[in-house]
């Protein structure tokens, strides 16, 4: 099998995990490393031995088909239509933009030159969230026809040594954690067709505890917590709530109901987890996982999956058109909340296909 | 207790709030109270002059002559100014009494966001000691500048994006008076996110000091 060239701009938290996992897909070749930092990509490269360069550097060479993006969300734009313009394809970090304004240049743009966009979260493609879609499509659970997504934390600002982002424009619970929940959704009903969103913002500004900023308070200019529900085309109805102002709580991540039974979904900033499902009038049994990627962390399976699609001339699976749907839908519930009003949802996507049963880890097709 | 005022608005490609959020998060680290006002008319304020400090972020737009004159007459009188990027020196186009404060008016990015080096030429300078030149990725600013700054740190133009321009070298972070007031600016940060960037984040803060009389 020929491997598929990579290249990877921003070398922060997010890309020791990706630089892991890719080392369990036989089809993804990383050539090369950058970032805006120049400390932050020699260190990096010096862990992984791999060559660390600037970014023009990186986007002028021959042997990088696919380049992973994994800057700061407020980068993701520039940085995707940078390297869509050096004519290579891209897999974005979550969001795609942080609206759908900026979103919609970088998809506008691959269209023009024919390239593919992906975007994480990638999550839905472990073994979970694979589970959770062939029950449903198996009719395990009958007809779905509600559900509900839960997150809810104290704040980043308890743990992340930067948290100041998370509570400005283009952050925020559901831009931030959102991704993981809507894309889990979409995948297991399909798109979405309009929004209810309530929204608060209960402190102007907030103390952080972690290191190095330990102390100091944080402007907060966004909802830090976010509810409504999600109507699907299919007529499901999704409760969800997103917030960075939760003590504790008891929720399961996700939950479907169906005319038939229900399902517990895993956490799906996970990959794997337990998957669960009740016959109505009958107890929670566990159902044993039919997919492989299920224990550790696979982020780059995404990647993997383009690669693979590239080589098989096939869609992939984590594309820009479900992050682009997935972007626009996470806007509307502010929208909502702001204006008062009901907001239907422009774009559609198809529900990308599930991974082959049988599959072993690190196998896509 | 020492005030400041940020002024933000203007073109949103900067990222004017974003900004404004974080150098008033740095501001109050270092115990300032923070005044943020959203429209030009805060330059007219005759409020103004008791500050120790004023932060524009207001790329392109206009500025009223009254407001203008009143802004040069507060940093005058011993009020600092500090900015960077277009927030500060490509605001207000068409009001030299504001280019005169600011020591430079932006003209040019060739090539848009490239890579580029950020060279120091005054390390010994308090704002600048400890750092190191770095290579940073964003817009290189090309600007008419004031010769009387006291240039801190500058950039070399490659060529590549325009021919005619290699091998010239221009200011990007800059001191300098303007009667009793100190003005400070750096070229650095098209996007918010850039201000994170530690050697970025460090100069502007000790410039904001040194403007404000630190």
């Amino acid at each position: 099998m020929r491997k598929v060239g990579i290249g990877i701009i921003g070398c922060g938290v997010i890309s020791t995990a990706y630089l892991k996992a890719a080392q369990r897909f036989p089809v993804l070749d990383i050539k090369a490393l950058a970032d805006m930092r120049s400390d932050a990509a020699e260190r990096q490269g010096a862990a992984f031995g791999l060559p660390a360069m600037r970014v023009d550097q990186l986007l002028k060479r021959d042997d990088v088909e696919i380049v992973v993006n994994l800057t700061v969300p407020l980068a993701h734009t520039d940085v995707s239509l940078a390297v869509l313009n050096a004519g290579k394809h891209v897999h974005s970090e979550k969001p795609l933009g942080i609206d759908v304004a900026e979103a919609r240049k970088v998809m506008e743009l691959a269209a023009e030159r024919n390239l593919r966009v992906g975007c994480a979260p990638d999550t839905f493609l472990g073994g979970g969230h694979q589970t959770a879609r062939k029950l449903i499509d198996d009719g395990a659970i009958g007809t779905p026809v509600a559900g509900s997504a839960f997150f809810g934390c104290p704040g980043h600002e308890r743990w992340h040594p930067a948290p100041g982002f998370y509570y400005l424009r283009g952050g925020g619970p559901m831009l931030d954690m959102g991704p993981y929940y809507i894309t889990d959704l979409v995948q297991l009903l399909g798109p979405v067709a309009s929004v209810m969103g309530s929204t608060a913002r209960p402190r102007s500004e907030r103390l952080v505890t972690s290191q190095p900023n330990s102390g100091t308070l944080i402007p907060v200019e966004v909802s830090t917590h976010v509810a409504g529900t999600l109507e699907f085309e299919s007529g499901a109805v999704v409760s969800i709530t997103m917030s960075f102002d939760v003590p504790k709580h008891r929720h399961a991540p996700i939950e479907i109901y169906g005319d038939k039974g229900s399902m517990l979904v895993p956490d799906p900033n996970r990959f794997g987890g337990e998957v669960q499902v009740a016959k109505t009038g009958g107890e929670w049994e566990t159902v044993p996982l039919t997919h492989a990627h299920v224990d550790g962390e696979f982020r780059s399976i995404g990647v993997a999956d383009m690669a693979s699609a590239i080589l098989n001339n096939r869609p992939h699976r984590a594309s820009g058109a479900l992050a682009f749907h997935v972007l626009e839908v996470m806007e509307a519930f502010q929208t909502s909340a702001s204006e008062g009003r009901r907001v239907k949802i422009e774009s559609r996507v198809e529900r990308p296909a599930m991974l082959p049963v049988g599959c072993e880890t690190g196998q896509i097709d | 207790m020492r005030k400041a005022m940020i002024v933000w608005g203007g073109w949103p490609g900067h990222d004017p709030d974003l900004c404004a959020s974080m150098i008033r998060g740095w501001l109050k680290a270092e115990g300032f109270e923070v005044r943020i006002e959203t429209t030009t008319s805060a330059f007219a304020d005759p409020a103004i002059h008791d500050l120790s400090l004023i932060i524009p972020i207001y790329t392109m737009s206009k500025i009223e002559k009254a407001e203008a004159l009143n802004l040069c007459a507060a940093v005058r009188s011993g009020v600092g100014l500090a900015g960077h990027h277009g927030g500060m020196c490509d605001a207000f186009r068409d009001s030299v009494d504001y280019q005169f404060l600011c020591g430079g008016q932006w003209v040019a990015h060739p090539g848009n966001i490239i890579d580029y080096k950020v060279d120091l030429t005054r390390p010994d300078d308090p704002i600048m000691k400890g750092l190191k030149s770095f290579e940073h990725r964003s817009e290189q600013y090309y600007m008419h500048v004031d010769p009387a700054n006291e240039v801190l740190a500058t950039t070399t133009f490659s060529g590549e994006h325009a021919s005619w321009i290699e091998g010239v070298v221009m200011p990007v972070v800059w001191k300098k008076r303007y009667g009793a007031g100190r003005v400070f600016y750096s070229s650095l940060g098209h996007r918010a996110y850039e201000l994170d960037v530690p050697e970025i984040r460090t100069l502007m803060t000790r410039g904001m000091l040194w403007a404000a009389r630190e």
